[in-house]
């Protein structure tokens, strides 16, 4: 008798509860307040967005009015701005900061619009699967450098991360990327590629064939490991000998070429002050190592 | 002579801006809204010597210069735009941007590059360019050297400075168009002239030239693409020509002014020698790419077809520079030009690319992929009767002076390459990913000692999160590479197609690139914030391959790097910044000394002579700088040191005790023994040093003055080019041990030291 006093009211209660739930739910859903209200608190963001690139092409392109800019991607504000900067009032959190987002939900909002071109491949790419997100290399309110970078130049950008290859790029042999006439970005896209490592080419030495053309052939003599891959013998990356090589000649020639024939030099480990070992050591008698036209040019020699 | 070079530097930049400043200013009325700045800088460097190094791949002037233009405007109504940049106007590594469009209709562009690469400022050479390849020397001097190579010291004094550098001179232009909201039509070519002067080989004997560079290349390239809510789809074309100006490189030998008649082992020392240098080719290429957002799990379908075609028909050059050599062909009626004119070479290139990323529930990502790339050389083969070097036709004793086992056929290098690959990335926790992947490579090669490689390789990866403060970032990649059969003489066959008897090929050897191998990756990434002012990056790789298939060659390769960034910003005013990064390299290998035998001896080839080498690689690095604000909004302080220090080392043994045999192989017992001697070569070394400081006064809003400073240090040391001249005499140890006997021609160059101080003062107005 008592349970079935207290079931109806409460039965009561639990249908009005239901039923004021959607109406719960939409004063919790964020409305869109507008760019001038955010300006109102973040005025440096919207003075540096106002000369970034995305302030031309959002009402250019995508017919985004400039007061629905912030909202296009921070999402809409309104309990955000209700919070009044208190962090310990639910609705603070409403809004999408993109930097405090997971990568994949962060990189999300930007391929609203940029999941074509070079980023046509992003999904899936190295990047994407290490959970990075764009804004840990743009930044849309104060970059530093070209393409919205958060540092000054591309290759700082990627050193963020990629330590290794910095200090590959300070070796005594180098690509000109610290004299600022090449980018990481002449060989790889970032944002994924359909060839391996990111490479903007399908292959490493069509890859190498952008800048080198001379290199490409075909030639009546081929050198079978230059044919393949450029990396048999080159570090791109920076080295410590002449030519970006990997090991100093002789040895590197030396590791796959150990004949004893026809004059039996290849087989000699010799002295410092060798023919083979002196100056540009094998290369000064097989110039043409990159591969011969020469019709008589079978060991490279012409 | 200097100051007018940079009087008129100068006046070039001053007239440029003053050129863009003036095109702009008369546009102003159109384009309201114009910004941008220019910073012009006087220069002063001291340096000890006139080092290539220092400037390598840029030019640091002295005088006055333009060092950076850059103006921006648009016309705000009809979204109309220019953006123009330049850095550098009139020197050697100029670089010059403009563009203009319309935003979401159109954007058009040119640009215009130099870069420079200069080798060597300090090489000689008394080859006097007599331009299209051919290089003489004066008859009197061929003769003097002719007559006896005593005349050489005499002979090879106050020879002449010859630049060795090159410059690529960069043009280009583009156009985008976006017609409608989902199609964008792209067109982009450019033309690059790489001019100047290389350094290269030529055994005649042992001698070092220069190489005039003429290259011209021209690409092209053609895009369309598709935008849909649920695709994108790209259909391009890349095509590329390149031109050499210079097909051969002729030049007079040194020690012989006319060539030396044919003697009975079928040699002649010729006047001059020829080389061929890289032939015209042109590549096109056509890609098919595309995206898809499949309607379930989140997933998403990437693909790409691509097919291209390489082609090279230069015609071939003389088989010989010799005519002594070419006479006694045609007196023996022995055919040595290449049955067809010219290569008919061409390469095709397939490559076909899919992978599908599916998210079937929120923590878990897996993602398929498919790669094939095929390289298929359909260059005709072609045999030829071989004429080995301009000097020289046969070594063996000739049948009739031309020894017909002295025949070589071309073999195409093809190859194909199949990947099959699936990854997967788990959100174990909140805090902690794990990733996991696999993949399987299959390489077919033609023409090679092995015809199919197959590798496994196994992934796996943390991304752990313990505090906002704290990433961990722990990877290890094992992978296993693996032959179906290895067959040294199957290429030696095709390319000795009537066979050569003598020629003994290490048949323990197994080459790096084929072998069977190992591979063990394993680093770790971590990035540390433990207080909002301070960061610390740092990253370990280590990666060892051992080819535990060959029991010559290489044998193993190992790598260990460390590298560190830190940057700590203890107030508003200052920010410190260092770095240091430690990578070493270790390659072993495993090899034997052996002599060739004739007809009468067997050939010398004993496990007694083996040798092992050691190459070791060790590079260190380390930064520190700050940026200081002293006084706000008016002095601003930047200053930093780096230094990098390499050193290699070639080491080599001898495990076992020397073996000679007088019966057997070419050579005499005594030169077996000295020719077997393994040892360590000296310590290669290189050191970087630089300072760099930089004081910013800012005057007023718009104006800059820029006070800096920079010192820079280049030591550099190695066995195999320090202290060669042009004429390069017999070589002896401390101890007069004879070390080489053969005498050189060279360029005589080095990478020379230097030690630099440039001084600058730029003003820098934005407007």
């Amino acid at each position: 008798m008592m349970i079935r006093k207290c079931l109806v009211p409460s039965s009561f209660f639990f249908i009005l509860l239901s039923l004021s739930f959607p109406k719960l739910a939409l004063a919790n859903t964020p409305d869109k307040v507008g760019a001038s209200a955010c300006i109102a608190c973040h005025s440096d963001q919207g003075e540096a967005f106002k000369k970034n690139i995305h302030s031309r092409t959002f009402p250019a392109i995508k017919k985004i009015a400039f007061e629905e800019s912030c909202e296009t991607c921070h999402g809409p504000g309104s309990l955000h701005m209700e919070a009044g900067g208190d962090r310990s009032k639910p609705g603070f959190a409403t809004i999408k900061n993109p930097k405090n987002l997971k990568g994949a939900e962060s990189a999300a909002i930007c391929l609203q619009c940029h999941d074509n071109g070079k980023r046509m491949f992003w999904k899936g790419s190295q990047h994407e699967s290490r959970n990075l997100a764009c804004v840990q290399c743009h930044s849309m309110h104060s970059s530093k450098g070209p393409s919205l970078l958060v540092k000054n130049s591309e290759s700082e950008t990627c050193y963020q991360c990629h330590l290794q290859r910095k200090a590959q790029g300070q070796k005594s042999t180098h690509m000109p990327i610290k004299e600022g006439k090449l980018q990481c970005t002449s060989c790889h896209n970032p944002h994924g590629s359909a060839g391996p490592k990111l490479l903007a080419q399908n292959s490493t030495n069509e890859n190498c064939y952008s800048c080198h053309a001379e290199k490409r052939g075909p030639f009546l003599w081929d050198h079978p490991p230059v044919r393949e891959n450029c990396l048999n013998c080159h570090d791109a990356h920076g080295s410590n000998h002449d030519k970006l090589l990997k090991v100093k000649r002789p040895r590197l020639c030396q590791q796959c070429h150990n004949e004893g024939g026809p004059g039996v030099h290849v087989s000699v480990p010799g002295t410092p002050a060798v023919t083979y070992a002196l100056e540009r050591a094998c290369l000064k008698c097989h110039p043409m190592i990159h591969g011969s036209n020469h019709p008589q040019g079978v060991r490279f020699q012409r | 002579m200097k100051m007018k070079k940079k009087f008129q530097r100068a006046s070039f930049a001053a007239q440029t801006a003053a050129t863009v400043l003036l095109a702009l200013g008369a546009a102003a009325p159109l384009f309201a809204a114009m910004e941008g700045e220019v910073t012009v800088t006087g220069q002063a460097v001291r340096k000890d010597n006139n080092a290539a190094k220092f400037e390598e791949y840029r030019t640091v002037p002295e005088g006055v210069y333009l060092e950076k233009l850059s103006v921006q405007t648009e016309h705000e109504k009809s979204n109309c735009y220019i953006d123009i940049k330049g850095r550098k106007l009139g020197l050697d590594d100029q670089d010059f941007a403009l563009k203009t469009g319309k935003w979401g209709l159109m954007e058009m562009g040119v640009k215009y590059d130099q870069t420079p690469h200069v080798y060597a400022n300090n090489a000689r050479s008394f080859f006097v360019n007599n331009g299209n390849g051919n290089f003489g020397l004066s008859d009197q001097l061929q003769t003097d050297l002719q007559t006896s190579t005593n005349n050489a010291p005499a002979v090879f004094t106050n020879v002449p400075f010859v630049p060795l550098r090159i410059r690529r001179d960069t043009v280009s232009a583009y156009l985008k168009l976006s017609p409608m909201d989902n199609l964008r039509i792209g067109l982009s070519g450019k033309q690059e002239d790489r001019n100047g002067t290389k350094v290269t080989g030529a055994y005649t004997p042992f001698t070092e030239i220069t190489e005039p560079i003429k290259y011209h290349t021209q690409d092209v390239s053609v895009s369309a693409e598709v935008n849909q809510e649920l695709f994108s789809a790209v259909l391009s074309y890349n095509g590329s020509i390149f031109k050499n100006d210079i097909d051969a490189l002729t030049y007079d030998n040194p020690w012989r002014l006319t060539p030396a008649a044919i003697s009975a082992s079928g040699s002649s020392a010729p006047d001059k020698v020829r080389l061929g240098l890289p032939p015209d080719n042109q590549s096109h290429n056509f890609t098919l790419a595309g995206g898809a957002n499949l309607p379930f799990w989140q997933s998403r379908l990437n693909a790409s077809l691509s097919y291209g075609w390489t082609s090279q028909n230069d015609a071939f050059l003389p088989v010989t520079a010799n005519q002594n050599i070419i006479n006694e062909a045609n007196r023996l009626g022995v055919a040595i030009d290449p049955s067809r004119p010219s290569l008919e070479g061409k390469i095709k290139t397939l490559s076909a690319n899919s992978s599908l990323i599916l998210k079937p529930i929120n923590p878990l990502t897996l993602t398929g992929k498919v790669r094939y790339y095929k390289m298929d050389n359909q260059t005709p083969e072609l045999q030829i009767n071989r004429v080995r070097l301009d000097q020289l036709f046969s070594t063996a004793t000739p049948v009739g002076n031309f020894n017909p086992v002295y025949t070589r056929k071309s073999v195409p290098i093809s190859y194909s390459k199949l990947n099959l690959g699936t990854d997967l990335s788990y959100q174990v926790l909140s805090d902690l990913s794990l990733g996991l992947g696999y993949e399987y490579e299959r390489m077919k090669r033609d023409n090679r000692d092995v015809d199919v490689t197959k590798e496994h390789t196994l992934k796996a990866s943390l991304n752990y999160v313990p505090r906002q403060w704290i990433a961990l970032r722990p990877n290890y990649l094992h992978a296993n590479r693996y032959y179906d059969v290895y067959d040294h003489e199957k290429v030696e066959h095709a390319l000795y197609p009537v066979g050569e008897g003598t020629n003994v090929i290490g048949t323990h050897l197994q080459r790096f690139d084929q072998t069977s191998r190992l591979r063990d990756v394993a680093g770790i990434k971590t990035s540390i914030f433990p207080l909002d002012s301070l960061t610390l990056d740092a990253e370990y790789v280590y990666r060892l391959d051992d080819y535990m298939g060959t029991e010559y060659g290489t044998q193993k390769e190992k790598n260990h790097a460390v590298s560190m960034d830190v940057t700590y910003e203890p107030s508003e005013i200052l920010t410190l910044f260092g770095n240091y990064s430690v990578e070493k390299t270790v390659t072993d290998m495993h090899l034997r000394y052996r002599e060739s035998g004739s007809i009468t001896k067997l050939p010398l080839d004993l496990a007694a002579n083996d040798w092992v080498s050691t190459a070791e690689d060790l590079t260190d690095g380390f930064g520190l700088g700050a940026n200081a604000v002293l006084i706000k909004k008016k002095l601003d302080l930047d200053a930093s040191f780096a230094f990098t220090r390499s050193r290699g080392q070639l080491r080599a043994s001898n495990p076992n005790t020397i073996v000679t045999d007088g019966t057997k192989g070419t050579n005499t017992a005594a030169t077996q023994g000295a020719n077997a001697v393994a040892r360590d070569y000296p310590e290669t070394e290189n050191e970087t040093h630089k300072w760099l400081a930089s004081l910013k006064w800012f005057l007023v809003e718009n104006l800059t003055l820029r006070l800096n400073y920079s010192y820079e240090r280049y030591l550099a040391k190695d066995y195999a080019i320090d202290g060669l001249s042009v004429w390069q005499p017999i070589v002896t140890d401390v101890n007069n041990y004879v070390l080489n006997s053969n005498q050189y021609v060279f360029l005589g160059w080095s990478p020379e030291n230097y030690d630099a101080h440039t001084v600058g003062l730029s003003l820098t107005y934005k407007f």
